[in-house]
């Protein structure tokens, strides 16, 4: 089979990249036995691409050992740890809520015919969402969010999710255009969410930035 | 940093050659041996990636780190249908990708306020200057760096990273045909510098 000077510098090129069948193979070794331009050809781009790999490994390929790398994640738990830190936080509410109660009788006296009452009520102990491990978190306050883009997700899809706009969503993350890349990270200031309300994320993490702060009565 | 046993990452390198994913679910669970082994096993592989990108050994080191925080963080992504290698150098392909957006950001304003104030730019030498190159390897070098990030990442991950086609387009997540296109575009330019050179 005949193939012309074109085809032939094709078909080196996906022999470049070992994409050729065995009966492109064939072909393009029948037309380099009678073609010497096309057969220098083929020998100037293995010569590049020899010199090229060497080239590369001599810049690059010589790594310093070992890299200081030091990854340094959020501690787990242990199960006994946290039902020790559930305790010292009911405790502690528990302290400062008779605290309270002594102060305002202090101030305010005892009153007659019955016990003092609490004129606040103790907060809620809040849960700490920042190290769950699957994909629903709770988010209680406003923040940043951190979005790790999936396949098929668009700005104006994100936007919607978080009730963030658009332009906002490009400029926290200097993007130019509408373009993401799948991995890639993005920073979403998001007040949008309900406080009790959860998401139910497929495939998507969603870590808050800012860690929930525990409000003390009357601090 | 912490100091692991080595006999504990052992059996669990072990574990991993047997069974990849094994090793994913493990860090999932906060198995921090885990996460060392993985670190280990792969971070020499992200350096070497982000270092023929950005060319800038301190700022490769800066992008290995970032890509083993941003993979453990959105670990529970990952699917198990890829593979973890080319999952784990999407991610630094991205970080490294976005260093070079700021350099130039950084290069843009650095040459502004240079013409404004009639400063003389200086730029250092960074130590990988330092290797010897013969004047067909300049040139060819030469021809490298200008060439336009889209071809120049895949040029690396073929020829210095020696990856197959299907690997790079995963990692780039662009068609097969499409870097079959940017090879044959990137390799007939270097050849024509070096053809030029030898006065072809």
């Amino acid at each position: 089979m005949q193939i012309t000077h074109e085809e032939a510098r094709r078909l080196i090129h996906f022999d470049a990249d070992q994409a050729l069948k065995m009966d492109q193979k064939s072909i393009l070794r029948l037309h380099l036995k009678d073609c010497v331009e096309c057969r220098d050809y083929a020998n100037s781009m293995a010569n590049m691409t020899s010199m090229l790999s060497s080239t590369m490994e001599k810049k690059w390929g010589q790594p310093q050992h070992p890299l200081p790398i030091a990854v340094r994640l959020p501690k787990r738990n242990s199960r006994i740890t946290e039902s020790l830190l559930l305790a010292t936080r009911i405790t502690a509410v528990g302290v400062m809520a008779i605290a309270l109660l002594f102060s305002v009788r202090h101030v305010t006296g005892p009153v007659e015919g019955g016990p003092g009452t609490l004129p606040v009520s103790a907060p809620p102990i809040p849960t700490p969402s920042i190290q769950s491990t699957n994909t629903e978190v709770l988010l209680q306050n406003c923040g940043q969010i951190l979005y790790v883009v999936q396949p098929e997700d668009t700005i104006e899809g994100i936007s919607r999710q978080f009730s963030v706009s658009k332009e906002e969503i490009m400029a926290a993350n200097g993007l130019d255009d509408d373009a993401l890349q799948v991995g890639r990270e993005l920073m979403i200031a998001s007040c949008a969410v309900q406080p009790t309300g959860t998401f139910h994320a497929t495939g998507t993490l969603y870590t808050p930035f800012t860690s929930p702060t525990i409000s003390t009565p009357g601090g | 940093m912490k100091v692991f046993p080595a006999s504990g990452v052992n059996k669990l390198e072990r574990m991993h050659e047997a069974d990849p994913s094994w090793l994913v679910s493990r860090c999932l669970a906060g198995d921090e041996n885990a996460i060392e082994c993985l670190v280990r096993r792969h971070e020499a592989g992200v350096f070497k990636l982000a270092f023929s990108i950005v060319d800038d050994e301190a700022e490769a080191i800066e992008i290995t780190q970032e890509t083993f925080l941003s993979a453990l963080r959105s670990l529970i992504n990952y699917r198990e249908q890829q593979s973890f290698k080319a999952w784990l150098y999407t991610i630094a392909v991205n970080h490294s990708r976005s260093h070079l957006r700021r350099r130039r950001a950084r290069e843009r304003l650095q040459t502004t306020l240079a013409a404004i104030f009639r400063l003389e730019v200086q730029k250092q030498a960074s130590p990988e200057e330092t290797v010897v190159l013969n004047e067909k390897e300049a040139v060819l070098w030469k021809a490298l760096s200008e060439l336009d990030d889209k071809y120049r990442i895949v040029m690396v991950l073929r020829y210095l990273h020696e990856m197959q086609v299907s690997e790079i387009a995963e990692i780039l997540s662009i068609p097969e045909g499409t870097i079959h296109s940017r090879l044959h575009s990137a390799r007939e330019t270097l050849r024509k510098a070096l053809a030029h050179l030898n006065g072809e």
